[in-house]
């Protein structure tokens, strides 16, 4: 196991397994709640919560 | 990518975002474009916190794991946010200092809406206060993000000229490097001008190395003026082209020029020189040599001999080299 691999595991347990991910990203070395997910539906679980949401937008490549 | 290699790594960082439902949206994706559309996203990466109802609270600066953590934090406490920020203006309309921190919270997203405050700011205040070098250039810095950049420029001279030892001053130098190469190099060598002859003595060297780069501009525009207006006269348009070969300027329109030249000079061989120097450069390597051998024929002083025959050596080894790639290509 690589170090990146250990802390990514780390994280992962640390932050909660993603609720909404279309897409894993295993080797992230945190793990967003959710990618690329209608906002709408973040916001009812932002509001079921009762937290801001966080949003990165992002470019591959 | 800095993020992702740095920032996000940190433990700390992740504790940090556990607080907030976090969401990533890739650029191109279907579900990223009306969010990306709905808040202006323009860069990569963009930070945003909204409420649960889907309203913007605040931009996060992509920093160092230590100050991300501690923004994340005032963001929660509501400070620097959005709506603190509409808040303290709406309390007190007439505060130039809150109007001014809205106006640079909405400068990159927003920057119509920063223009009006600045333009109300500078409006409401006498000329001797010096939060108006800070209005004019948040006004510059907005209309430059909507690609307004003569009226951030104007903007811009205005701090250099009438506050040059403001903070402003500083910023407007800085940030017209930006603006500049995309104005007419006149128009940018004007303002420079105007500029280094204020500006605090540590802002000059980028404003002089943006000098150097516009002279350069100037010089091209200029050159390539010439070409446009030479008309008939084959010496003017040779020496154009020949310019354009040196610098590696517009090489289709200096073929064009020189084409001119040799026609109208009965090929000249100082001509048939530059034209076959461009076309070699085209990568027409045979035309090349055909026009260098018909120059050194047409030869009648010795001085340019040596030049003309290195550079026909040279086309005839270029011309080898190419052949050779061609058969080996061919035989695979």
């Amino acid at each position: 196991m690589t170090r990146t691999l250990m802390l990514a595991l780390l994280l992962t347990a640390t932050c909660g397994a993603p609720a909404l991910a279309e897409e894993a990203e295993p080797l992230a070395p945190f793990s967003f709640d959710a990618v690329n997910v209608p906002l709408a539906k973040v916001m009812e679980q932002a509001k079921a919560e009762k937290k801001l949401i966080f949003i990165d937008f992002f470019l591959k490549g | 990518m800095h993020l992702e290699r740095t920032t996000l790594r940190d433990p700390q960082v992740g504790t940090s975002l556990r607080e907030f439902v976090t969401l990533r949206y890739v650029e191109g994706h279907a579900n990223a474009a009306p969010v990306i559309r709905r808040f202006r996203v323009q860069a990569y990466p963009t930070l945003l916190v909204l409420d649960s109802n889907g309203a913007e609270v605040a931009t996060v600066a992509p920093l160092e794991a230590k100050e991300f953590v501690q923004e994340l934090a005032d963001v929660r406490a509501g400070k620097g946010t959005l709506p603190s920020l509409q808040a303290a203006v709406k309390a007190a309309p007439q505060d130039a200092d809150a109007a001014l921190e809205l106006g640079g919270y909405l400068a990159n997203r927003y920057p119509e809406q920063t223009a009006a405050i600045c333009t109300q700011v500078v409006t409401g205040m006498k000329a001797a206060d010096p939060r108006i070098a800070k209005a004019l250039f948040l006004h510059g810095y907005a209309e430059s993000n909507r690609n307004q950049n003569e009226k951030a420029l104007a903007l811009w001279e205005r701090v250099l000229v009438e506050y040059p030892k403001s903070k402003a001053a500083g910023d407007a130098a800085i940030f017209c490097t930006n603006v500049l190469p995309l104005l007419p190099p006149a128009r940018g060598l004007a303002f420079l001008e105007k500029a280094l002859m204020r500006v605090d003595p540590k802002y000059r060297r980028s404003l002089e190395y943006t000098r150097g780069y516009l002279y350069a501009k100037a010089a091209e525009a200029e050159w390539l003026r010439r070409g446009e207006e030479a008309g008939d006269e084959p010496e003017v348009l040779n020496n154009v082209a020949w310019e354009c070969y040196l610098r590696t300027w517009h090489t289709d329109k200096a073929v064009g020029w020189a084409r001119k030249a040799v026609e109208l000079s009965q090929g000249a061989p100082h001509m048939l020189d530059t034209l076959a120097h461009l076309l070699a450069r085209q990568g027409k390597l045979a035309e090349a040599i055909t026009l260098e051998k018909e120059a050194l024929g047409k030869l009648k002083d010795d001085s340019m001999r040596a030049d003309f025959e290195e550079a026909l050596a040279k086309f005839k080894a270029v011309q080898a080299v190419r052949e050779r790639r061609t058969a080996k290509a061919s035989q695979r």
